[in-house]
């Protein structure tokens, strides 16, 4: 099983994330999975445009060759995708959305039905199912987490995939990766 | 009153934001208050701009297309820097959001929605409502969308602004009115998407850019 983690910490130092994610490693590690983790704030990511010619000029191509150039391979050949981000405001920061913005060159742009609504038809045969670990901060309640893990399971919908793990960094992460396995 | 209207599209000037933030300009306007003052957050300084334009005025409409099932990244990047200000440089400001998809339901922006209204009481703002609306892609394009029952629509909410000092529900519940698809649709989008009629707005832009004989390429799909 493989498994990317697209690290969206932005702060230095061994932050409960960083401790979290080490442990989590680990423990898909001992039982044999393929991890790999690519650390966003290391990568040079572009905001999109919205000027769509990943979608009508240069198919599955965006216009800017930047950081997502190693992400997109990455993400294809995974089977799990676990994002790993702190909460600003009770949800993913700008570091994370822009690199989530830039996933639609993943995406055709003919429309289709998923579960009913109105979605874009996949480029690739497959893609990895989601996973999400946040980082609260003392003021997030159960209920944001509850609407942030809401955003991911729609991201997951427009990507016609499963949103199959949600810890906080408050969870044991052996579990966490025990969930992953099972993913 | 100083009202501001920030352009969270991408797009920049040339986007369906604008198109909407045009029509609540005409609403407000049409209501006796002054003319708004518009920052395209994504243009130049942009983000800068609509932070400085924020602190400075007391009631704001932040308008933006959905990207990804949440606000565009530089919609996030105006938010966070809201969040490192000093919380009462900002608290008791009013603010409403439009937030519009090209997919014509609104359940999809309703995670969004509800999001929002937790992230305006987190920063102490008072929340004036989100407007929501499907289909927003030929808001720009289409020189007839200026007469369209949406755009009367968002006039109405510019103009309950002024008016009554928040977004009238009755109006922001009959634009957000088409939540999902009925068994009818849903089963001609099943029909039709074969066809091409359902992509005819993508083929006429492959074609275009002469791009039609390439629409299914993998650039990056993995070895096999």
């Amino acid at each position: 099983m493989k498994i990317l983690i697209l690290n969206g910490d932005t702060r230095p130092g061994n932050t409960a994330l960083a401790a979290y994610l080490a442990k989590f490693e680990a423990g898909l590690k001992a039982e044999a999975a393929e991890v790999s983790r690519m650390d966003l704030a290391a990568l040079d990511i572009r905001f999109c445009t919205g000027c769509w010619s990943c979608w009508w000029a240069t198919p599955g191509r965006c216009v800017f060759r930047d950081g997502m150039e190693n992400i997109y391979p990455a993400v294809l050949e995974s089977d799990l995708l676990v994002w790993a981000s702190p909460l600003v405001l009770g949800t993913v920061p700008t570091l994370v959305k822009k690199t989530q913005d830039r996933f639609i060159p993943l995406l055709h742009p003919y429309f289709e039905l998923v579960q009913g609504e109105v979605h874009h038809r996949l480029r690739y045969d497959r893609y990895p199912s989601l996973g999400l670990i946040v980082e609260a901060r003392s003021e997030d309640s159960g209920e944001d987490l509850s609407v942030v893990r809401r955003l991911f399971e729609r991201f997951g919908v427009n990507m016609h995939v499963p949103l199959k793990l949600f810890a906080s960094t408050d969870s044991m992460p052996e579990e966490a990766a025990r969930e992953a396995l099972t993913a | 009153m100083k009202r501001l209207l920030l352009n969270g599209s991408p797009r920049g000037k040339n986007s369906n934001s604008r198109a909407v933030i045009g029509w609540l300009v005409e609403g407000i306007v049409s209501a006796g208050a002054e003319e708004p003052v518009i920052v395209d957050m994504a243009v130049n300084d942009g983000i800068a701009d609509a932070v400085e334009a924020f602190r400075a005025t007391d009631e704001i409409i932040l308008v933006f297309p959905l990207y990804t099932d949440s606000m565009p990244g530089i919609v996030a990047a105006f938010t966070n820097t809201l969040a490192e200000l000093d919380p009462g440089q900002i608290r008791c400001k009013r603010i409403g959001y439009v937030v519009h998809s090209g997919f014509p339901e609104t359940l999809q922006t309703e995670p969004l929605a509800a999001y929002l209204e937790r992230m305006s009481a987190r920063l102490g703002l008072v929340h004036l409502g989100t407007a929501r609306t499907g289909g927003s892609e030929p808001f720009r394009l289409n020189p007839m969308s200026g007469r369209s029952r949406t755009s009367n629509l968002f006039r109405s909410v510019g103009r309950s602004l002024v008016q009554r000092g928040i977004f009238d529900p009755d109006t922001l519940a009959e634009l957000a009115k088409f939540r999902r698809l009925g068994p009818g649709l849903q089963f001609l989008v099943k029909i039709l998407a074969p066809t091409g009629l359902l992509n005819m707005y993508w083929n006429v832009l492959l074609k275009k850019h002469g791009a039609y004989d390439r629409r299914f390429d993998r650039p990056y799909a993995p070895a096999t």
